[in-house]
């Protein structure tokens, strides 16, 4: 999962990357609105993080041009501002959610679990196929009640081909959804861990349509 | 007395009615007087007239019946003509005496006393007989050669007037205290407007300060109810002032304190210790900063709250600079930053010490924070005129012209500015500047950097 942080307070954004990278997520970080604009145009995200106060143009005004544009981008506002009157001005300009700061990273990431459930349009927070099950709460994955021991990389990708179960996600799109701007990416990362994945969950699993890219078929 | 308007009022209008009743009284008494005794002198000479046409009576009487006039004292004319009196006057003290020019023929009434009375030949006089003084009507007829003399105890016209003197100033003195029941209560009236105003002012609370309705209050009042609504605005726009400051230093100090939390359990969380050792010191720069922000903040509050802090010692603005400049080089050496002051002329001026030393302080220290790594920092201190010059020039990205208005706002920091500071320096700079007197201006260096001209006043 693919998030945009924008915010202007260095140090945090370190702590919200590095925290947010412990929950397996690929974070992308801007400091103010235009080079956030940007990034929006260029890049697919799954989520915006928001904070109200920034250089320039405000973050209001960002989450606007936001839903002018992007009406299905999740985004949730982060901000010292606690006040109600900014709270309900928050969330009636667009956005899905609105955590103050200081927060605790469990919450925003249990926040954000939601807000990818929601948008996907689901309210089960296990993943199920067959007798593997992926519980993006703790982070775990069991095959038929066994632990099974996965890298943050290889759970995010069953993670991301078990929600789009039935669909198949391209190369591309895999690789923007796991790596942030930071990420070294070796030019066979992405096979290594589809290969990784056969070889902990079953060889059948995961199925490759050559040169597109790869899925887990649909369980109804 | 002075405290009490109502007092006062009642009072003054008593002591006034008071003095005016008096005027009345003592006027009124005086013409009923002079009214009075003209009437009783009236009915004197009336008297005397009467008794003289009995005397021509008695003198035709007897000179047609052949007698002389020396019958005139007999008892019977005495008689009559005290009966006479009589039923003129139902009064006694009233006495008569008639006589003849040739003094041969004297009658008298009884109560008159024994001497003659002297006095005037004719007309009004008073005579004055041992105690007793007499009012006394002379009418003299030359033709019969006869003088009539009429005359009256005084006491009794005093008394008459004395009587009527106690009318008027009877109903003065019972009245007063029902004039003061009905002034008290006029006052009570008239004043109830201020107890309206004293109703409102209790009733308002600092949360919401209202305003005092000038329409409904009383001319007198109306200036003084202006100038309090006046004091409310400024009050109401000072506290409003004051909430926002407690609102965005709350939401400052929150920006260091999230650092400090998320880093914190980034910390709990690491695998690594790499990653651990980077959180840890970011919660040890997140402290720091909000030691910053809170010291800051404090240094603002004291000089906002102290206006002692303009006061003046003899300040030497040069020496004072030198030392700030030995405590922050440091800083400047770490960046390497050059550090330069120059001094020209005596350069003391009046002021706090502990106030200049914060204006310089933070002036320093922005200019360090926004100069680059290599960059330079220039401090001049000189005379002009009337006025110690302190100039502050660093290398840095200067502020544009637009923002440097508002470069002096709590809280503002430049557009994206890699520094972190509390956004309140210049505030602090502004502040002090106004207890000095002195004036701050923003203004580009040679270079581009900022430079930043402060001018004390020498004259305390």
């Amino acid at each position: 999962m693919r998030i945009l942080l924008v915010e202007d307070d260095k140090p945090l954004a370190e702590g919200v990357i590095a925290g947010l990278r412990n929950g397996g997520l690929a974070v992308d970080w801007l400091r103010d609105a235009e080079g956030a604009r940007a990034a929006l145009r260029d890049w697919d995200y799954h989520l915006l993080l928001l904070d109200l106060v920034l250089p320039g143009s405000g973050g209001l005004d960002l989450l606007a041009e936001v839903r002018r544009h992007q009406d299905r981008l999740p985004v949730m506002i982060l901000t010292a501002r606690d006040a109600l009157a900014d709270r309900v001005a928050g969330l009636d300009a667009g956005a899905d959610d609105y955590l103050t700061k200081p927060f605790d990273l469990v919450e925003l990431r249990a926040r954000i679990r939601a807000l990818r459930r929601r948008a996907q349009g689901r309210r089960q927070p296990l993943l199920v196929h067959d007798d593997i099950i992926l519980d993006s709460a703790t982070g775990t994955v069991t095959r038929a009640g066994r632990a099974v021991d996965l890298t943050r990389r290889e759970f995010a990708l069953l993670e991301m081909l078990l929600e789009h179960s039935g669909t198949v996600l391209t190369h591309r799109g895999i690789e923007e959804g796991l790596y942030s701007w930071d990420d070294d990416i070796e030019s066979n990362a992405l096979r290594v861990h589809v290969h990784k994945l056969r070889h902990k969950l079953g060889k059948d699993l995961i199925r490759n349509v050559r040169g597109v890219g790869y899925m887990i078929e649909r369980r109804p | 007395m002075s405290d009490s308007l109502r007092k006062r009022l009642l009072v003054t209008l008593l002591l006034a009615l008071a003095v005016l009743w008096s005027f009345m009284t003592l006027a009124t008494w005086v013409e009923a007087r002079r009214e009075l005794r003209g009437l009783l002198d009236s009915h004197l000479a009336r008297s005397a007239g009467v008794l003289m046409s009995l005397v021509h009576h008695e003198l035709h009487e007897h000179a047609l019946g052949g007698e002389s006039p020396k019958t005139l004292a007999t008892d019977v004319a005495i008689a009559e003509m005290n009966a006479h009196l009589d039923t003129t006057r139902k009064l006694e003290n009233t006495s008569f005496q008639v006589q003849t020019d040739d003094g041969r023929y004297t009658i008298r009434s009884a109560n008159i006393p024994r001497h003659a009375f002297a006095g005037a030949a004719n007309g009004f006089s008073n005579v004055t007989r041992g105690v007793q003084t007499w009012r006394v009507y002379t009418l003299h007829d030359p033709e019969e050669q006869v003088l009539v003399r009429v005359a009256e105890h005084s006491p009794l016209q005093e008394a008459l007037v004395g009587r009527l003197a106690g009318w008027m100033i009877l109903p003065a003195l019972a009245g007063l205290p029902l004039m003061a029941l009905l002034i008290s209560a006029g006052v009570s009236r008239a004043l109830r407007p201020l107890d309206r105003l004293t109703g409102n002012v209790k009733r308002m609370v600092p949360a919401r300060l209202g305003t005092l309705d000038e329409g409904s209050a009383p001319a007198e009042v109306r200036p003084l109810v202006t100038a309090f609504n006046h004091l409310l605005a400024r009050l109401r726009r000072l506290l409003e002032d004051e909430r926002r400051f407690a609102g965005d230093a709350a939401h400052e100090l929150r920006s260091p304190l999230s650092v400090i939390k998320t880093h914190a359990q980034v910390a709990g969380e690491a695998d690594a210790p790499d990653q651990r050792e980077r959180a840890l010191a970011r919660i040890d720069a997140g402290v720091a900063n909000a030691e910053h922000l809170v010291t800051q903040l404090l240094s603002l509050a004291r000089v906002e709250a102290d206006a002692e802090l303009g006061g003046g010692e003899a300040l030497d603005l040069g020496a004072l600079m030198q030392q700030i400049m030995a405590e922050i080089a440091p800083c400047a050496m770490a960046k390497d930053i050059e550090l330069e002051l120059s001094e020209q002329g005596p350069s003391t001026i009046p002021g706090n010490r502990i106030a200049v030393t914060m204006l310089i302080r933070n002036l320093l220290d922005n200019a360090i924070r926004y100069t680059p790594h290599d960059g330079r920092v220039t401090v001049a201190v000189a005379t002009a005129g009337d006025e110690v010059l302190l100039k502050i020039a660093d290398s840095g990205p200067g502020i544009a012209e637009g923002l440097r208005a508002r470069v002096f706002d709590r809280f503002y920091r430049g557009r994206g500015n890699p520094a972190t500071g509390s956004g309140l320096g210049l505030s602090i700079v502004r502040r002090v500047a106004e207890l000095c007197r002195a004036t701050v201006r923003l203004g580009t260096a040679g270079n581009g950097g900022l430079e930043v001209e402060v001018r004390f006043p020498i004259t305390p």
